[in-house]
């Protein structure tokens, strides 16, 4: 109940910060927009040592509101809040392959960037940033030998071989205050295009990076190995011109 | 104005894109040095370490302390080489894991070992040397028993069965080890087969038996699937007995969820419900404590002797769940559980042992005399 609350709190402030810049900022050229697409997420750490195992990236959602403030004509500060979802993988491979642990991990996230715009009918964005993110929530599947659940044979010659039976969970993440990092903050770089099509309302096709700088866990010891959240997004919007021109 | 901001961003997306490379400590590598062989050691640990959860010693204070002191050791050096174990020796005095074993593969100290479980035991006020039931039990049973010993499947490790009863309608079935299956199934003939046949004809037909004694005193464990081909001919639908663990990842605190550890009914079975007594001892170890935990859910199930060991963390090779034994190459080999184990009440008994339902103590003096205490309460449960 703490967390839910600790979480609404949170999610209280990504959500009203913004909105209060959109009514100061609903003075000059601003605009507002929804947006939602995929995502495609990867941590970037350094597992070297674990034997057969790969990292992959899996794929998420991410949904977003997309507030503008045009500074210059072709310079805008963007505030783009919302959900990302950071999915990727780790897989046994070789004569493990079938086992993996796979991570859903949904962030509350608040990137801030300035972006140039390009191009009168089908214009062409690119943008730069930094985010700040929050781990909200967390689900953990995966499928790992159970070593009570040995399949025993006994070879020709003797031998015993013994096979593990894999056993599969599906469960809701469990934070550790000890172990997870909840506070994400990194950089974010975006390229898009957008077609205006009347005076007030433009579509948008846009592809977003997003590198953490912070890792996924906290400093528990000497010599850790760092954990870094790597997405990309890739999302399709509508937005509003929110003055007249 | 417009082309004035390709620039600025320019720099900015340069400035953001700066890439990581993540270093990883955790090598294979051969160590030059002493600084090296403790960096590679304590890593190690670090990252395959299956107890950081509930293990009290700080490993990161350890490092402090003994990185400088490690430092100033010559690796050429046979003197500096030889006081290392002692080093090691404290650091791993304060582990919880009860399997923790230290060898070294350095040819100066290839007679040494640190085994910390072991030695807490000898500086126990009440210390004793382990001691085999065999002798003194066979007094106990009933003419026509069967003593099996089986030192073909595995000559390094013996197998020792005994299956027989004791006035005439208990049930007595005792072993120095876990390495049941593969005796059973050997290609080769020996004499733990009938000793097995016999338990396990008797288990499946248990009709005009009034009690089971079940001793795994002296037992240091062995092979897991023993603990299906054993347990399983005591059940006849799937016992959850507990939860394991394992490491996922190189943090310290990196696990997998706990999966639930469940016996399978073995074929043939039936259910059991003449009453069982398990005989432990601190020398059951491993398996066999796994064995006593999961026996004792069964409703018409108690224990008797004296705590377990405490190595209930399941060991298996490091690549199965890239955790668990490792080596400093040319210097050690670490062994240390690939799991961490919790037992069906929630409790982790790693490092402590499992207690008995009814203690009783090692008895010198009744050993003198021809008693065994612990196998006499056991058969004064029985109805």
């Amino acid at each position: 109940m703490i967390s839910l609350l600790y979480n609404r709190r949170i999610a209280t402030a990504f959500f009203f910060i913004p909105l209060l810049s959109l009514t100061k900022l609903s003075h000059a050229q601003n605009s507002i927009g929804l947006e939602a697409g995929m995502s495609s997420s990867y941590l970037v750490t350094n597992i070297s040592n674990r034997t057969s195992t790969v990292i992959n990236s899996d794929r998420g959602f991410t949904a977003n509101i997309l507030l503008r403030h045009t500074i210059y004509r072709c310079l805008s500060a963007e505030l783009i809040p919302g959900i990302t979802r950071k999915s990727y993988s780790i897989n046994r491979t070789d004569s493990l392959a079938g086992v993996y642990e796979s991570f859903n991990n949904t962030y509350l996230q608040l990137p801030i960037g300035i972006s140039l715009t390009y191009g009168r009918t089908l214009q062409v964005t690119i943008a730069s940033g930094i985010y700040l993110g929050y781990w909200m929530a967390g689900r953990i599947k995966g499928k790992t030998p159970d070593i009570y659940a040995v399949t025993d044979s006994i070879s020709p010659s003797g031998q015993v071989l013994g096979s593990y039976q894999l056993k599969s969970y599906d469960e809701k993440y469990v934070f550790s205050k000890q172990r997870d990092n909840r506070l994400e903050t990194g950089w974010m770089l975006e390229a898009g295009i957008q077609y205006p099509f009347s005076h007030q309302y433009w579509v948008s096709a846009k592809a977003r990076y997003y590198q953490a700088l912070t890792s996924q866990e906290k400093n528990l010891s000497i010599n850790q190995v760092q954990q870094y959240n790597q997405t990309w997004t890739f999302t399709i919007g509508i937005s509003r011109m929110l003055d007249k021109k | 104005m417009r082309y004035k901001c390709i620039p600025l961003f320019l720099i900015a997306v340069t400035f953001f894109s700066c890439k990581k490379n993540i270093p990883n400590p955790v090598t294979n590598r051969e160590p030059v040095n002493f600084g090296q062989v403790f960096d590679d050691y304590w890593n190690g640990m670090n990252a395959n370490y299956m107890f950081w959860d509930i293990d009290t010693l700080d490993w990161n204070a350890v490092y402090s302390h003994y990185s400088p002191i490690f430092n100033k050791l010559d690796l050429q050096n046979k003197k500096d080489v030889e006081s290392s174990v002692a080093y090691f020796r404290q650091i791993a005095d304060g582990l919880i894991d009860h399997h923790y074993y230290l060898s070294f593969t350095n040819a100066l100290l290839i007679d040494s070992s640190v085994y910390p479980a072991y030695d807490h035991i000898l500086h126990d006020t009440g210390y004793r040397t382990p001691y085999s039931y065999f002798p003194l039990d066979l007094k106990y049973l009933d003419t026509g028993y069967l003593f099996g010993y089986d030192n073909t499947t595995d000559p390094a490790n013996p197998l020792i069965v005994v299956s027989g009863t004791i006035h005439s309608n208990i049930l007595f079935f005792s072993c120095n080890q876990f390495s049941l299956f593969s005796s059973f199934h050997s290609p080769v003939s020996n004499n733990a087969q009938p000793a097995l046949r016999y338990l396990f004809n008797r288990l499946h037909n248990p009709s005009g038996l009034r009690g089971i004694v079940i001793d795994v005193r002296n037992n240091l464990g062995g092979d897991i699937s023993d603990l299906n081909f054993l347990a399983g001919q005591f059940i006849t639908t799937p016992l959850q007995f507990g939860y394991s663990r394992y490491k996922s990842g190189n943090g310290r605190l990196d696990y997998t969820p706990w999966i639930s550890s469940v016996i399978a009914p073995q074929t043939g079975a039936t259910t059991i419900t003449t009453p069982i007594t398990i005989l432990c001892d601190k020398y059951s170890a491993s398996l066999a404590e796994i064995f006593t935990m999961a026996m004792r859910l069964l409703p018409n199930c108690k224990t008797v002797g004296e705590t377990t060991f405490g190595a209930t963390g399941p060991l298996t090779d490091y690549g199965i769940y890239n955790d668990g034994s490792f080596t400093v190459p040319g210097f050690m080999s670490v062994k240390t559980a690939s799991g961490e184990f919790k037992y069906i009440d929630g409790n982790i008994y790693e490092g402590k042992g499992f207690p008995p339902d009814y203690p009783v103590p090692f008895s010198a003096a009744g050993i003198n005399a021809g008693t065994d205490v612990q196998l006499e309460k056991a058969i004064s449960l029985l109805p």
